[in-house]
């Protein structure tokens, strides 16, 4: 997506293990422990490959001190062809990770048709145990070809501008089935293709932004995450058939976020439509202010689904938005993730993600 | 890399799996590479860039790819 040409000035990307490093230790603390920064730290060193964003996902619970570490990639940051080589050198018994590397090469040659229709890619690792190497990785395809236009303009679309329509039905049925194939061996099932078509045909703003498959998880669930305007939660959940009271599981999520605005749904489709159902707020920094995400926390610190200590460290951190290493900035940034059961929240995490700038920052004095 | 369509994974499942090849010619026929691609991953080239600057001209609201 980049030109070479961008390599002379300072990076988008960088390694993961480098981008961590913009954040001391005791910034993080309780929200990351430093046993569990320790081991992403040594299991991060096999993962080379520059990235945009490395994301902590810190649960948020008293007691719950798990940690996992997910990164967004673009097809043209450098050093790719040479990271992957090594990455498969060292994952080469894992048939997860050879998929997931032939895909991100052909992701990254040019002149692809996947560079194209993927603008980014995220891989995500579930470290909350102890492990010894990477586990096979859980993959995020955006399937928004248009997401950093639409995300420039603030989510409105603009007349005219194909990028701006978003991909079809037929299109994203297409990606999910093959994908679904490629990584799984496993196609779409009938039922799953009709519930995709159902999630995609709801009016009124839905926009699909990323298909998951969670290879390390048992059944290697499928998921499509949509976004759209809060207010239309419950009767989306009641038009795709949502197995929980839709209207009681919208009240639940507005009490969460008593301010118009957008959430995005984490909805597993295959291998069946199923709870929890996860929820994610904040995701568009602009839309949220700092009194909402102050509320956001206070409301799940009441509930029990956040411990005071590690609100404290997200506002904190909220207040500090750069980081840096080597004087190079690093921005920070964070959503949350509720899971419900019902129209009960059960758990909350915050995503913090920690993205290279490659120029100074205005705020860079408040860090 | 994989360059041929797979029967079987190594776990004896998979019956349906493709290879990559495959999966790049099933990605072809959504219509991403057809005229218009390459405009659309300059759009989004330069529409990233911009939000970048957006972001860092803001300072304080920083969001994630997602």
């Amino acid at each position: 997506m980049f030109a070479s040409g961008l390599h002379s000035t300072p990076p988008y990307f960088l390694p993961t293990g480098s981008i961590l490093e913009s954040i001391p230790n005791q910034d993080l603390a309780p929200l990351i422990r430093d046993t569990s920064r320790l081991q992403i730290e040594r299991l991060i060193q096999d993962f080379g490959l520059p990235v945009q964003t490395a994301c902590y996902e810190c649960r948020l619970g008293a007691n719950d001190d798990r940690v996992d570490l997910a990164a967004c990639l673009f097809p043209d940051a450098p050093d790719g062809p040479s990271s992957y080589a090594a990455i498969r050198r060292k994952y080469a018994d894992n048939p997860d990770w050879t998929r997931t590397l032939d895909l991100l090469e052909a992701w990254s040659t040019p002149g692809s048709p996947l560079r194209a229709r993927i603008p980014f890619i995220w891989i995500a690792f579930d470290l909350d145990r102890e492990l010894a190497q990477l586990p096979s990785p859980c993959i995020g395809l955006c399937v928004d070809a248009g997401f950093f236009e639409r995300r420039l303009h603030a989510g409105s679309a603009r007349d005219g501008d194909p990028a701006a329509e978003g991909p079809t039905s037929a299109d994203l049925e297409l990606l999910a089935d093959s994908f679904s194939r490629y990584f799984s061996g496993v196609a779409l099932a009938p039922t799953t293709k009709a519930l995709l078509h159902k999630c995609l045909r709801a009016t009124g703003g839905v926009e699909p932004k990323h298909l998951s498959y969670m290879l390390g998880r048992p059944a290697a669930p499928f998921k499509l995450d949509v976004r759209l305007p809060l207010d239309r939660v419950g009767q989306y959940l009641h038009e795709i058939g949502w197995p929980a009271p839709a209207l009681n599981v919208a009240k639940s999520i507005e009490r969460l976020m008593p301010w118009s605005g957008h959430v995005q749904l984490n909805l597993v489709l295959q291998p069946r439509l199923s709870q929890p159902l996860e929820v994610e707020f904040m995701t568009l920094a602009t839309e949220a202010s700092t009194n909402s995400r102050s509320s956001l926390l206070n409301s799940l610190v009441a509930a029990n689904l956040c411990s005071p200590e590690k609100a404290a460290v997200l506002l904190n951190l909220h207040e500090r938005p750069v980081g840096y290493v080597n004087g190079q900035p690093i921005a920070r940034g964070w959503y949350v993730k509720v899971r419900f059961m019902d129209d009960v929240a059960t758990e909350a995490k915050a995503y913090l993600g920690l993205m290279p700038r490659p120029n100074p920052v205005p705020s860079s004095d408040l860090a | 890399m994989d360059t041929t369509s797979e029967v079987t994974s190594q776990d004896g499942q998979g019956a349906e799996r493709i290879g990559i090849d495959e999966l790049v010619r099933a990605v072809e026929q959504v219509g991403a590479h057809a005229p218009g691609a390459a405009t659309e991953m300059d759009l989004n080239r330069s529409a990233f860039q911009a939000w970048i600057r957006e972001e860092d001209r803001r300072g304080t609201d920083f969001a994630l790819c997602w």
